[in-house]
C-alpha cells in the first residue's frame, strides 16, 4: 500500500529538509549531508534571466545527478516574494528544457526533455514560506504539491 | 556500554551508540596505561590522530599487523600484507586531507615511530586473522587487560563498525593473551621503517620545484606513458618513431580509448604516417583487431603500401611474408565504386574493430545523403559513415590530416560526427560540451567577429582559426597537433640534433609582368571588374535575385549561397587569369558553353529562339578556336571523380540549372544579362586568340629559372593550381627543350605512383639505378596540381616552384611540405652516394614564388573587389604593400611566413619540452614524482612577474565510456591559480604557469595561515563544482576531484 507522506512534507519548510526527506524517508542514494555538496549553483544571468525577475530570485540549484546518465534534473528555485513568481520560472525552463533544434540548444548547459524536469520553488515568508514543486510547462502550471 | 551496564562480569564493546566505542575504551586506556599491544589487519591514521594527545602518553605501542590474503609463499604473503597494510595506511591519510589537509597531528605519529615509542610488524608466516587490543597499566595494581573481538585498528573499526570485542579481565587469561602476542611478535618482521617512511611523505616539507614538477607531470598524464615490453621487444615500428611521435602515438591510443575517435594533425612532413603504421602494428598484431586503412588513391599506392612493405611485412594486408592479416587497405575512392566493393564494404561494417583514414580532410563535407528513389548517390562521406556504423559493430577511428580545417570550423565538425553517430551530446559527460552543432556554430560566429568578416574562409584565416582552437575543449581533447617548431626543438632536446628536418632557405621571388604577358587583356580585366555592375551577372546562377513569385518563405540560407556562387565564379576567373592564358581561355569558354546551355533551354520563343541561333552563327568562329585548343591540351579525357573537381564552381555548390517558370521569375531579363555576359566572354576569347606563347613573360621567366645554375641538375617540382596551366607548361617546357618533364593532374592518366617513384626514387623504395634498369625514364622537372601537395613523399626533390600566386596558405604549406619533410638518414646516404652532384644542395629547401611585382597590387585590388574581402595571406606570405617574399626586401614579412609555417609553440608545448628537459636532466624525477602522495605542498616567493595566491593542480573526473562510469582516469587535469590581488581564479595553464615557475633551488617558504589557505582551497573546490563539475553533470557517486598538488605564491 503506498505510504502517505502528506503531512511530513507540510512540514518541510527548507530544501535541506526536503533533501533530508528523500534521502530518509524515500531512501534516495544521497550520502552527503552537505546541501552545497549536493547541488550546483545556477546565477540568473547565466540562465538568461532578466535583471527584473533576478531580483525576485534567492538562488537557483540543481540535485546533482544521483548516477551517470540519470535522465532527469530537479531544480531548487529560491524566491523572495510572497507569491511564487511563474514568469521567472518559465523563463528558467525556457532555458533549461531540451529544444528540438539541435542548434537551439546551449553547448555549455545540459538540458532536458521537459518531462524530465522537477521544479521545486521554495517562496513566502515566515511561517508562511512553503515548499511547491511539479512539472512546469510553457503554460505553466503546479502541477502537485510535493 | 551494554553488558556490563548491567552488572554481567562480560564487558562488551561493540560501537554501539548507547555503548562503549572501541575509542572511547582506548581513550580511557591511555589516561591510565603505559603501553598498548595491538594485534590488527592493518591501521589507519584516523584511529591515531583521534587519540591525539592521549596516546603520546604511552610508553610504547606495538601493533601486529597481519591478513588472511592466501599466498603460496611467505615473502609472497609477507608482500601482501605490508602492501595492503600500507596502501590502507596511504589511502586513510589521503582521506585524512580533505578535513586536514596540513595533517594536524601526524608529525607527532612519525616522531614516535623514530623512537621507537611506536612499533609496527607485519605477521607473515601464515594467514593472520587476530584483533586485539592489550593494554598494559601503569599501576601494578591495575594489571593488564585485552579487549578481543573484531576491531581493526582503524576509525571506523573503533567507532563506527558495529564489532564485537569482550574484554578479557583475568590476570591469567591476560597473561596467557600477552604470551600469544609475543610469540607472533617475535615471528613477525618489522615494518617501522617502511611505514615511518610511508607516512612521512606526506608530511615531507616539498619544495616550490617539487609541486610544479608534480603539475607538469599531472598536466602531461598520458603522454609520458612508459613503452610497454611489447613496445620495447616486440614493436618493430616503435624504435624508429622519434619522441614526438612516440608521444603522439601514445595520446592516439589515449584519446581513442576516452572518445571513440582521435585525430593527428602535425603539421606537414612531421611523419604522421610513421605514426599511422606504429597505430596499425600495434592495433593489429598486439590487440589482435582488424584495421582498415583509407588513403587517397595515390598516397596508398605511393606512400602507404611501400611502407606497409617495408616496415611491416610481418603483418600482412599488403604483400609482406605473413599469409593471415588484420589490416585492409583502400582507396577513399573506392567508397564510391560499384562492383564488389559495396559488398567487400558491408563486411568491413560487420568485421573491422578499427578505421584508420588518411589525409581525412577529404571527409569535411558530408555531401549528398543519397536517394535511392531518385537515384541520387550516397557521397563518400555518407558511405564511411555507413561503415562506421557502431550499432553493426564498435568501431573507433584514427584520422591523420595535416589541416583538419580547411574552409570553415564546421570541417572539423563533420569530421567528428564520423564517430560521434551526430549524437549531438556524444561529449557532455566528457567535455561538458552538450551540443556539438551549437558549439562549432559559436566557434564560426566568434571567427566572424574576430576577423570582422561575415563571410571569412577559415583557410584564409588560419592564425585566426588556431587561436580559436588551440583552447577549444573539443579540439584540445581530440586532436593531437604540434607544431614543426615542437617537433624540431624536442628532437633537439632528445638527440642533440634535429638533422631529420632540412633547412629552408629564404624564398626566392621569380618576378615576371603580366602586363607583358596579356597586354591589352588585363586592362579589360580591370575594366570589367571595376565596373558599378562587375564582370559577368551571372544571372543564370542567382535566379532568386531575378524572383518576382509570392512565394515569402525563401531561405535566406539558400539566396545566399547562390550569391556565394557568383563570388567564386568570378573569384577563379581571377586566379586562372593570374596563373596563365591558357586556364584563363579554357574557363571563359566553359562558362560560355553553361550560359548557352540555359539560353538553349529557356529559349521558348521563336523570336528567343532565332536570336540565340544567331548569336552562336556570329560567334562560331570564337568557339570553334577554342575548342580546338582546349583538345589540344586535354585530348579526350574526362575529368576522373577521383580528386577535387577543378572546374570553375566547386560541385557542391553547383546546382543544376532547373527550367525556370517565367510565371514566378523574370526569365527575360535574366536572358538579357547572359547574352551580356557571353558577350563579354567573347570579347576575352577574342583577345586570347591573338596570344602567343612566345609572349608569355612568365613561362619565359620558368625556362629561364629551370636552366639557371641553380637548378642545374637538381629535381624540380613545379606547383599549379589549374590541370590547364599545369598542361600548357609541360607542352612548352618540353618544347623549349628541358628534359625529363612530366606532369601530373587529376586527369593524368599515368600511373601516380609511377610518376612519383620516377620523380623521387630514393624516398619511394628506388634509385636512379633501378629506375634505369627497369627502362623507366627518370624524371628531373615535375609539374603537378594540388593532387600531388599532400601525403606523398617526394624529398628527392629540394627545389619547389609556385607557379601561381598561393591564395590559400594552407595549400602552400602542403605545398611546401612535400620536400620540406623528415628526412632518412639512410636513404639520404643512397641518394647522395648514386649523385654526389647533390651533396651540396642536400638538406637545403629552396623555393621560388611567381609574382608580377609591378601588377601585383592591382590583382590583390580585384581580388578584393571580387571577394568583398581583404586578401589575409599576408599573414602568412607577407605580399601585401609589394613586400615581397626576399630577405632584401622584407625580412619582418619572411620571418612572419617562418613562423607561420613553423608554428609557434604555444605555451602548453613549451611546458612540455620543458617538462621533457626536466626528466632528461634527472632520470630519477618521474619515478620520484610517481611515488608523492596527494595534496602535496609548498610555498614559495611569488614570481617578479607572476601572481600572488595559491594554485592547484586537481585530477577532475569524466565519464569512462567504456565503463560507463566516472573515473579520474578517464577525466583531466585541471590548474588553478587563486589569484589574491584580482580576487579571481585563474583556469589558463599558458597563464599560470608564469606563476609556479620554479628551479629546483627555489627555497620552500611558507607565510600564509593554514586557516586561510583552507578557505581558499575550499572556494577552488566550489568552484570547480559549479563550473566544470557542472558542465559534465558529474554524478554523486563520482569520484571527487582529486587535488594532486598545491603551492602559496607569497610575498616572501
Amino acid at each position: 500500500m503506498a505510504v502517505d507522506y502528506r503531512e511530513q512534507l507540510g512540514r518541510i519548510r527548507t530544501f535541506p529538509q526536503l533533501v533530508r526527506f528523500l534521502r530518509d524517508e524515500l531512501d534516495w542514494p544521497i550520502t552527503h549531508d552537505d546541501f552545497e555538496e549536493l547541488t550546483f549553483d545556477y546565477a540568473p544571468e547565466e540562465l538568461g534571466i532578466d535583471a527584473a525577475n533576478a531580483a525576485k530570485i534567492q538562488e537557483i540549484k540543481r540535485l546533482r545527478p544521483l548516477s551517470s546518465n540519470q535522465p532527469w534534473g530537479i531544480f531548487f528555485v529560491k524566491f523572495e516574494p510572497k507569491r511564487l513568481p511563474v514568469v521567472a520560472l518559465r523563463r528558467i525552463l525556457g532555458q533549461v528544457a531540451l529544444k528540438k533544434r539541435a542548434s537551439a540548444n546551449k553547448a555549455e548547459r545540459q538540458a532536458w526533455a521537459a518531462d524530465d524536469l522537477l521544479f521545486i520553488s521554495n517562496y513566502g515568508e515566515g511561517e508562511e514560506r512553503r515548499i511547491v514543486g511539479g512539472q512546469v510547462h510553457m503554460s505553466f502550471h503546479v502541477r502537485r504539491d510535493v | 556500554m551494554t553488558a556490563d551496564s548491567r552488572g554481567g562480569d562480560l564487558f562488551i564493546v561493540d560501537n554501539a551508540a548507547e555503548g562503549w566505542t572501541g575509542l572511547r575504551y582506548l581513550e580511557e586506556w591511555t589516561g591510565i596505561a603505559k603501553a598498548f599491544d595491538i594485534a590488527t589487519g592493518f591501521f589507519e591514521i584516523g584511529s591515531l590522530l583521534a587519540l591525539d594527545g592521549k596516546w603520546q602518553k604511552l610508553g610504547k605501542i606495538r601493533i601486529l599487523m597481519g591478513d588472511e590474503t592466501t599466498q603460496r609463499t611467505k615473502k609472497a604473503l609477507l608482500e601482501a600484507v605490508r602492501s595492503r597494510a600500507e596502501a590502507e595506511l596511504d589511502e586513510s591519510l589521503e582521506e585524512t586531507k580533505e578535513a586536514n589537509p596540513f595533517l594536524q597531528g601526524v608529525p607527532a605519529v612519525i616522531d614516535a615511530l623514530h623512537a621507537g615509542q611506536i612499533e609496527c610488524r607485519v605477521y607473515h608466516k601464515n594467514k593472520f586473522h587476530a584483533k586485539g587490543y592489550i593494554t598494559h597499566a601503569t599501576l601494578d595494581v591495575v594489571g593488564s587487560r585485552a579487549l578481543v573481538g573484531s576491531s581493526n585498528f582503524t576509525y571506523p573499526g573503533l567507532t563506527e563498525n558495529v564489532e564485537l570485542n569482550i574484554q578479557v579481565q583475568s590476570g591469567q587469561e591476560v597473561a596467557e593473551l600477552q604470551e600469544w602476542f609475543e610469540r607472533y611478535w617475535e615471528e613477525a618482521v618489522d615494518v617501522t621503517p617502511r611505514i615511518t617512511e610511508l607516512i612521512s611523505r606526506h608530511t615531507k616539507a616539498y619544495t616550490p620545484f617539487d609541486v610544479y614538477a608534480k603539475a607538469l607531470q599531472e598536466f602531461f598524464r598520458g603522454h609520458e606513458m612508459t613503452a610497454s615490453e611489447w613496445e620495447e621487444t616486440a614493436s618493430r615500428m616503435f624504435p624508429k618513431l622519434d619522441q614526438y611521435q612516440k608521444e603522439a602515438y601514445w595520446a592516439l591510443m589515449k584519446i581513442v580509448r576516452q572518445n571513440g575517435g582521435a585525430f593527428l594533425c602535425d603539421g606537414v612532413g612531421l611523419g604522421k604516417t610513421f605514426v599511422g603504421l606504429m597505430l596499425i602494428e600495434r592495433l593489429t598484431l598486439h590487440e589482435g583487431r582488424r584495421v582498415v586503412l583509407f588513403a587517397p588513391k595515390g598516397t596508398k599506392e605511393g606512400v602507404w603500401e611501400p611502407h606497409l612493405r617495408s616496415h611491416l611485412d610481418h603483418i600482412g594486408g599488403v604483400g609482406g611474408g605473413a599469409d593471415f592479416s588484420n589490416l585492409a587497405v583502400f582507396s577513399h575512392t573506392d567508397l564510391t565504386r560499384s562492383g564488389d566493393f559495396p559488398e567487400r564494404f558491408r563486411r568491413i561494417t560487420e568485421l573491422a574493430d578499427v578505421v584508420i583514414i588518411d589525409e581525412a580532410h577529404h571527409f569535411r563535407n558530408r555531401g549528398r545523403e543519397g536517394d535511392p528513389e531518385s537515384g541520387e548517390l550516397r557521397s563518400r562521406y555518407y558511405r564511411l559513415y555507413d561503415i562506421l556504423d557502431d550499432t553493426v559493430r564498435p568501431k573507433t577511428l584514427f584520422m591523420l590530416t595535416a589541416t583538419p580545417i580547411n574552409n570553415r570550423l564546421t570541417d572539423f565538425r563533420h569530421m567528428t560526427e564520423l564517430f560521434t553517430r551526430r549524437d549531438e551530446a556524444y561529449f557532455a559527460r566528457t567535455l561538458g560540451v552538450n551540443s556539438l552543432t551549437t558549439h562549432f556554430n559559436q566557434l564560426e560566429k566568434e571567427l566572424r567577429r574576430v576577423t570582422g568578416d561575415d563571410t571569412v574562409d577559415a583557410g584564409d584565416s588560419l592564425y585566426e582559426v588556431q587561436q580559436l582552437l588551440a583552447p577549444d575543449r573539443v579540439f584540445q581533447s581530440l586532436v593531437v597537433q604540434r607544431s614543426r617548431a615542437y617537433a624540431r626543438e624536442s628532437q633537439l632536446r632528445e638527440a642533440g640534433t634535429s638533422a631529420a628536418f632540412p633547412e629552408r632557405k629564404a624564398p626566392q621571388v621569380a618576378a615576371y609582368s603580366i602586363r607583358k604577358t596579356y597586354g591589352r587583356l588585363l586592362d579589360m580585366l580591370e575594366d570589367a571588374f571595376s565596373r558599378d555592375h562587375p564582370l559577368f551577372s551571372l544571372a543564370i546562377y542567382y535566379p532568386l535575385a531575378y524572383y518576382g513569385g509570392d512565394d515569402e518563405s525563401i531561405d535566406p540560407w539558400i539566396e545566399n549561397r547562390q550569391r556565394q556562387v557568383i563570388g567564386l565564379i568570378r573569384t577563379q576567373f581571377l586566379k586562372r587569369f593570374e596563373s596563365s592564358v591558357r586556364a584563363f581561355e579554357l574557363s571563359c569558354d566553359r562558362l560560355l558553353r553553361k550560359l548557352l546551355a540555359f539560353l538553349e533551354v529557356h529559349s521558348e520563343l521563336d523570336q528567343e529562339k532565332s536570336y540565340l541561333d544567331r548569336w552562336k552563327r556570329q560567334n562560331a568562329e570564337v568557339l570553334k578556336s577554342v575548342a580546338e585548343r582546349q583538345l589540344a591540351l586535354w585530348g579526350e579525357e574526362e575529368l576522373e571523380e577521383e580528386e577535387e573537381e577543378e572546374d570553375i564552381v566547386p560541385p557542391e555548390l553547383l546546382e543544376a540549372v532547373e527550367r525556370l517558370n517565367r510565371d514566378e521569375y523574370d526569365v527575360d531579363l535574366i536572358m538579357k544579362e547572359t547574352y551580356l555576359d557571353l558577350d563579354q566572354l567573347v570579347k576575352f576569347l577574342s583577345e586570347t586568340q591573338k596570344f602567343q606563347a612566345a609572349h608569355d613573360d612568365k613561362l619565359k621567366k620558368l625556362i629561364r629559372l629551370l636552366n639557371s645554375k641553380d637548378m642545374a641538375g637538381q629535381k624540380v617540382l613545379i606547383f599549379t593550381e589549374f590541370a590547364d596551366t599545369a598542361r600548357y607548361l609541360a607542352h612548352h617546357l618540353k618544347e623549349a627543350g628541358i628534359e625529363g618533364v612530366a606532369q601530373v593532374d587529376s586527369a593524368s592518366t599515368a600511373n601516380r605512383a609511377e610518376v612519383i617513384r620516377r620523380f623521387s626514387p630514393y624516398y619511394n623504395g628506388s634509385s636512379s639505378t633501378e629506375l634505369e634498369a627497369r627502362g623507366k625514364e627518370e624524371i628531373r622537372v615535375l609539374i603537378s596540381t594540388d593532387v600531388l601537395s599532400e601525403g606523398l613523399n617526394l624529398q628527392d626533390a629540394c627545389r619547389l616552384i609556385n607557379y601561381d600566386i598561393h591564395w590559400n596558405p594552407v595549400r602552400l604549406m602542403q605545398r611546401i611540405g612535400r620536400v620540406d619533410r623528415r628526412l632518412n638518414p639512410e636513404v639520404e646516404t643512397r641518394l647522395v652516394a648514386d649523385h654526389p652532384e647533390t651533396a651540396d644542395s642536400r638538406g637545403k629547401v629552396v623555393f621560388w614564388n611567381f609574382l608580377p611585382p609591378d601588377e601585383l597590387n592591382a590583382i590583390l585590388s580585384l581580388y578584393t573587389r571580387v571577394t568583398q574581402k581583404t586578401l589575409l595571406i599576408s599573414k602568412t606570405l607577407g605580399i601585401e604593400h609589394k613586400k615581397l617574399l626576399t630577405p632584401a626586401d622584407d625580412y619582418e614579412a619572411l620571418k612572419e611566413f617562418n613562423q607561420s609555417y613553423e608554428g609557434t609553440k604555444t605555451a602548453v608545448e613549451e611546458m612540455h619540452l620543458e617538462y621533457q628537459s626536466l626528466l632528461q636532466e634527472d632520470p630519477d624525477l618521474s619515478r620520484y614524482l610517481t611515488a608523492m602522495p596527494g595534496a602535496v605542498f609548498s610555498g614559495r616567493k611569488r614570481l617578479a612577474r607572476g601572481s600572488r595566491g595559491v594554485f592547484f593542480c586537481y585530477a577532475l573526473p569524466a565519464l569512462d565510456k567504456e565503463r560507463g562510469e566516472f573515473t579520474l582516469e578517464a577525466g583531466t587535469t585541471a590548474w588553478y591559480l587563486f589569484d589574491a590581488d584580482r580576487g579571481e581564479i585563474l583556469e589558463d595553464p599558458a597563464e599560470i604557469v608564469t606563476s609556479i615557475r620554479s628551479k629546483p633551488a627555489a627555497p620552500r617558504r611558507c607565510t600564509m595561515e593554514q586557516k586561510t589557505l583552507i578557505e581558499i582551497r575550499d572556494a577552488v573546490l566550489k568552484h570547480i563544482k559549479n563550473s566544470y563539475l557542472k558542465r559534465l553533470d558529474v554524478p554523486l557517486d563520482a569520484p571527487k576531484p582529486a587535488l594532486r598538488c598545491w603551492m602559496e605564491l607569497n610575498e616572501g
